[in-house]
């Protein structure tokens, strides 16, 4: 089922490029969130009566102070809050029009299609190579040709090539901060997700690297779906389209980027991004 | 690091170029219609002003979003306030060119009667002023740019010199009084298309060395 509605997505893509990128109106929502709710245990709720589309191929940046929820419902798109115990949810999450609470779906095929990135960069002990072909090794792909041309394209497309194409059997640990910020995304999309998700990417960053890094997303969404939660209201502002501002689990306010920054309609939110918040 | 939104800035830099254009085309096809009595000429700079007032609102929304979105410091910041100010000073210029044309409509055709004293001198000077100043915001040369308000200073002057002659003038023969209020608000938008280049001359000097010019004794009249 999943696979005729990608092939169909395809099809809308290469009308799309055919578009010379004039194709904003054939850009879908590629995830809808409906009437959801999720509580950490019974007594706790943290997000409330959810709605909100989320258009693909385009930046959307989940921004609200610490707590609102952000984090919890990027961690919910894929499926990553199973892991703990007491969870439940009310309404449902669809991506392409599925639900990713369908029993006949398998959570690994859900977290294959969606690249996930932290606020700390965390490369497994092992080559550089090796880090990005991990996930086609577990996959039982071993043709070395394949695994080449992954490395070189998922390297490139995160900006990392020309810095370590001649060191790729070396330790991840010998990149930079940066760099490493980079290899996981270069892991992330190794394996050809349609999104990205993005916690905090830059946090641990210095400003070239940050800077590195949303160039990098600007570069990527012409590919991918990417969700970014930051803290930085710059960041948000300089490489989202379309932001969400949470408060208390809320959703106060979803449109596109400029809208919220230079004429927010809820007063929460004005408050909020111009920093008078509490 | 070459970053994505810069070429936005470009973009609103163009826009920049594209009003100092029209706005000094338009100042040329006034004069020209004042000195050739060209009705024809006088309607052409009254509509091409629509044009120039969507370009300061275009200008306007491109450097308030970018202010938003970019977060911009030092020289791209100056040429964001700067954008906004030169571009509120050229659409000024525009409206000054557009009365010019107005008044020249209303003028018709050349009066052998009518004495214009030093009207072609201060157009000429006034159109050189505006050019230059355009030059300047192009090329982003403060040291041409430093060297205007002394210029505008001679402008000023011949318009005080045009007052006082059309004052006798009307004075003297009551008739053509209308004819010479219309030249007297004519040397009067002269002189504010004068003032309004400097205010630009003023401005390139700040975009380049971040120093503010205005109302200081570099720029002051001595006498």
């Amino acid at each position: 089922m999943s696979h005729s509605i990608r092939t169909n997505r395809n099809v809308m893509t290469k009308q799309a490029d055919a578009a010379n990128d004039s194709d904003a109106e054939l850009r879908g929502d590629i995830i809808q969130i409906k009437d959801y709710n999720f509580f950490y245990d019974q007594n706790s709720q943290v997000l409330f009566n959810l709605n909100m589309e989320i258009p693909e191929r385009k930046v959307t940046a989940f921004i609200g102070p610490s707590g609102c929820g952000k984090s919890t419902l990027l961690r919910n798109l894929n499926r990553m809050n199973d892991l703990i115990d007491g969870i439940r949810h009310e309404g449902d999450i669809l991506i392409d029009g599925h639900s990713i609470y369908d029993p006949l779906l398998e959570v690994i095929s859900l977290r294959k299609r969606i690249g996930m990135v932290f606020q700390k960069s965390n490369p497994f002990p092992k080559t550089i190579y090796e880090n990005i072909v991990y996930s086609l090794r577990v996959a039982g792909r071993s043709k070395k040709s394949e695994l080449d041309e992954t490395v070189e394209r998922s390297l490139k497309a995160a900006a990392l090539w020309d810095e370590v194409k001649d060191r790729l059997n070396q330790s991840a640990f010998g990149l930079s901060g940066g760099q490493m910020q980079r290899l996981c995304i270069a892991r992330a999309i190794a394996n050809s997700p349609e999104i990205l998700l993005m916690d905090e990417p830059c946090s641990a960053l210095d400003p070239i690297a940050t800077g590195k890094i949303e160039e990098l997303i600007h570069e990527l969404k012409k590919d991918y779906t990417i969700v970014i939660v930051t803290h930085n209201m710059q960041q948000a502002a300089r490489v989202s389209d379309r932001t969400a501002f949470f408060y208390l689990g809320k959703l106060i306010e979803y449109n596109d980027t400029e809208s919220i920054f230079m004429n927010p309609k809820n007063p929460q939110t004005e408050a909020y991004v111009s920093g008078r918040f509490g | 690091m070459k970053r994505f939104y810069l070429s936005e800035i470009e973009s609103l830099r163009n826009h920049l170029m594209l009003i100092a254009e029209k706005a000094t085309n338009s100042v040329r096809n006034a004069i020209e219609a004042l000195e050739q009595g060209d009705v024809e000429l006088a309607e052409e700079v009254i509509v091409a002003d629509d044009e120039i007032d969507e370009l300061e609102v275009a200008i306007d929304a491109e450097a308030s979003r970018y202010i938003t979105l970019r977060a911009p410091v030092a020289s791209d910041l100056r040429l964001i306030t700067v954008a906004m100010k030169a571009s509120h000073d050229l659409e000024r210029i525009g409206d000054e060119a557009t009365s010019i044309a107005k008044r020249t409509i209303r003028l018709g055709t050349r009066n052998k009667e009518i004495s214009y004293g030093a009207i072609r001198k201060m157009a000429d000077m006034t159109l050189g002023l505006i050019r230059e100043a355009v030059d300047s915001l192009i090329e982003e040369n403060s040291t041409r740019a430093r060297e205007l308000p002394a210029k505008d200073r001679i402008i000023d002057d011949l318009h005080r010199e045009n007052y006082t002659l059309y004052t006798q003038k009307v004075m003297s023969n009551p008739q053509l009084a209308p004819a010479y209020i219309e030249l007297i608000f004519i040397s009067k938008s002269l002189e504010r298309i004068g003032d309004h280049a400097t205010n630009i001359a003023e401005e390139v000097v700040y975009l380049k060395k971040g120093e503010d010019i205005r109302h200081t004794d570099e720029v002051r009249r001595k006498d």
